[in-house]
């Protein structure tokens, strides 16, 4: 443990931390999360990726659905960085174009199963009994269903597009919350704090907004950076079988079953397509560890 | 002065797995206004469901069989958990809990969590919270109060949380105080500055405290009445200068002579035999009588009557009481 070195730049950060008082949270958590090289990295390529779906149409030079026959499956070259695809379109400006719909999907997925999942969850723990066992029946039920097999069922039945995808990996998803936030929030219930609440004369209702939810936040925050790869992967599977988002839209998982057929001759459109899923999830995954070490001090690296 | 809480014949168990365990068998105190009542006895004889219950904080499976708890003309038992929840928890009865470390919120820092009570018993304008919470704290003499605020509990020593706490508390302004063993958790010199504190109550703001401990020295020093708790039974009620000049129960004798002192020797120490009993299968009878030297035939029969023996001084021994 180098870090715990009596130096006079240790003290001077400690007396910095102090003054900024209600901040001292957060910048606690930031000096830890910057110290973990590997959270950083990640940090680094996801801004990349948010940098690029923001910026898509400035950093592309062609338009990703413009086709251009004649010029189909053309290796990489100074024109086309990363080739051409079965139909002439450029493939790094797709590839860029898919990020946007990768990072949508993404967000929507997380907002979506998360808002359910925390909700239920936080009902579940708290109030237990009857409500408890209703939520966590149900939780194993959808669970008991192979996730992308049930997704393409409702994917199905509600047809293609973006929202259908959300739906659709959303319904099984928030499960993972429901159970992860339930067990945290038993714990926290049985906290003295708590009990300490309530014999101030708090009400339920306060318990739970001041005391209980506030000390699952951290435990929610990991759950949505260690999740987001997940609904990554999913929407990209979902859209590789042909049930997500369709094509001529640039996902990267539609690219990579469209590239499929041409794996010999041009590999560079699945490859692609391929790395830039990886890299992304990578970063997310990065992320979601180095959070959690920051977040929680009393979890030691071996 | 009149007596503020009056519990009478509370009896209250649980329903476990393993069977209906009876926790608490007909307890009866009572505490007068503006004095300090200690509760003593070993682990797991009730001394805590007692203060617990008193703050109707019990466990769902907790049975409450016979009895009442009569605070200020009205029975605690009695009462919605809204009522409870509304006009007894925080503006008429506050509790401080055995762990300082873990009572606090660990999320906010102490200003955020001191100005939510006052928030809620305190009329003030907004710009005097601050003041107010800094106000509190060096009413239990907190050093730097004025920076303190701005820290969170894992900042603070435990000497220091649990101060805080009962900073909290007063800030609730409550009639009684409930203490289930305060000082447990803290050292022994950071105990001492805690006693002080809590001793301050009693002469600066007239507060009537309950003072659940196993410490006989804390009792023997801040207590005014003192009830010896066995195995969810009360042995014996008296005041804190009787009951250690003349203990009348053989279980408060052993108590008292069972501690360690400086003066005394580990040689001159009595050891009380046995363990506590297990309350899901009491023994009949007087419940301390496998433990007792002096136990006599009827011990193991029949429950002993809690007789007066003076002012003020009650027993429930068989060799005590009437013969």
């Amino acid at each position: 443990m180098q870090n715990n070195d009596v130096t006079y730049e240790n003290i001077r950060n400690d007396i910095k931390n102090l003054k900024r008082k209600k901040s001292s949270q957060m910048s606690l958590v930031w000096s830890r999360f910057k110290k973990n090289r590997l959270a950083l990295v990640g940090f680094i390529i996801v801004s990349i990726v948010i940098f690029i779906a923001v910026f898509a149409p400035l950093l592309t030079p062609f338009d990703p659905l413009a086709t251009d026959p004649i010029n189909r499956l053309q290796g990489p070259s100074k024109e086309h960085w990363l080739g051409t695809d079965e139909l002439g379109r450029d493939v790094l400006s797709r590839l860029f174009y898919g990020s946007r719909i990768a990072l949508q999907i993404g967000v929507l997925i997380i907002l979506f199963e998360g808002a359910i999942g925390i909700l239920l969850g936080v009902v579940s723990g708290f109030f237990g009994g009857f409500v408890d066992s209703l939520i966590m029946r149900i939780v194993d039920i959808l669970r008991s269903f192979p996730v992308i097999i049930l997704a393409m069922a409702v994917a199905g039945i509600l047809g293609q597009g973006v929202v259908n995808v959300v739906i659709a990996l959303g319904l099984v998803g928030w499960t993972t919350y429901a159970r992860m936030v339930r067990s945290k929030i038993l714990s926290i219930k049985e906290m003295d704090y708590v009990e300490a609440a309530y014999s101030i004369g708090e009400s339920r209702f306060s318990v739970v907004m001041r005391y209980i939810l506030p000390n699952a936040v951290s435990t929610a925050i990991i759950m949505i950076c260690i999740m987001m790869p997940t609904a990554l992967i999913a929407s990209a599977t979902l859209s590789f079988l042909g049930v997500g988002v369709q094509p001529p839209s640039p996902a990267w998982g539609s690219m990579i079953s469209a590239g499929r057929d041409y794996l010999l001759k041009a590999p560079w459109i699945s490859t692609s397509a391929g790395l830039a899923i990886m890299f992304t999830v990578l970063g997310f995954n990065f992320i979601g560890d180095g959070l959690r070490d920051a977040l929680d001090p009393t979890t030691k690296k071996n | 002065m009149g007596s503020l809480l009056t519990v009478k014949d509370l009896k209250l168990s649980f329903s476990t797995e393993e069977g209906k365990v009876e926790a608490l068998d007909g307890i009866n105190f009572e505490i007068e206004e503006g004095t300090f009542h200690g509760l003593i006895g070993e682990t797991g004889c009730g001394k805590s469901i007692t203060g617990l219950s008193i703050m109707g904080l019990l466990d769902n499976n907790a049975i409450v069989e016979s009895g009442e708890i009569m605070y200020k003309g009205q029975d605690i038992l009695k009462l919605s958990e809204r009522q409870l929840q509304r006009n007894i928890r925080g503006n008429e009865i506050a509790m401080i809990f055995q762990d300082p470390s873990s009572s606090l919120n660990p999320v906010f820092t102490i200003e955020q969590q001191i100005e939510e009570v006052v928030r809620m018993y305190q009329r003030s304008a907004k710009e005097k919270y601050k003041q107010i919470v800094v106000d509190e704290l060096k009413k239990v003499k907190l050093p730097d109060a004025e920076s303190l605020v701005y820290k969170y509990p894992h900042q603070l020593s435990g000497g220091m949380k649990q101060r805080v706490m009962i900073a909290m508390m007063l800030a609730c302004n409550p009639s009684l105080l409930i203490a289930d063993e305060p000082t447990t958790a803290l050292d022994v010199s950071i105990q001492a500055q805690f006693l002080k504190v809590i001793s301050d109550l009693k002469e600066v703001f007239n507060m009537t405290v309950l003072y659940i401990t196993h410490n006989l020295a804390v009792i023997s020093e801040i207590c005014d009445n003192v009830s010896v708790m066995y195995a969810g039974r009360i042995a014996e009620t008296a005041s804190v200068h009787d009951l250690f000049k003349n203990p009348q129960h053989p279980y408060t004798y052993k108590l008292i002579h069972s501690v360690l002192g400086v003066e005394n020797s580990l040689d001159e120490l009595e050891e009380i035999p046995g363990s506590v009993p297990r309350l899901i299968n009491p023994p009949p009878g007087c419940r301390f009588h496998p433990r007792c030297e002096e136990r006599i035939d009827k011990c193991d029969k029949e429950v002993p009557q809690t007789v007066e023996i003076a002012p003020g001084h009650t027993v429930a021994c068989h060799r005590r009481g009437s013969q």
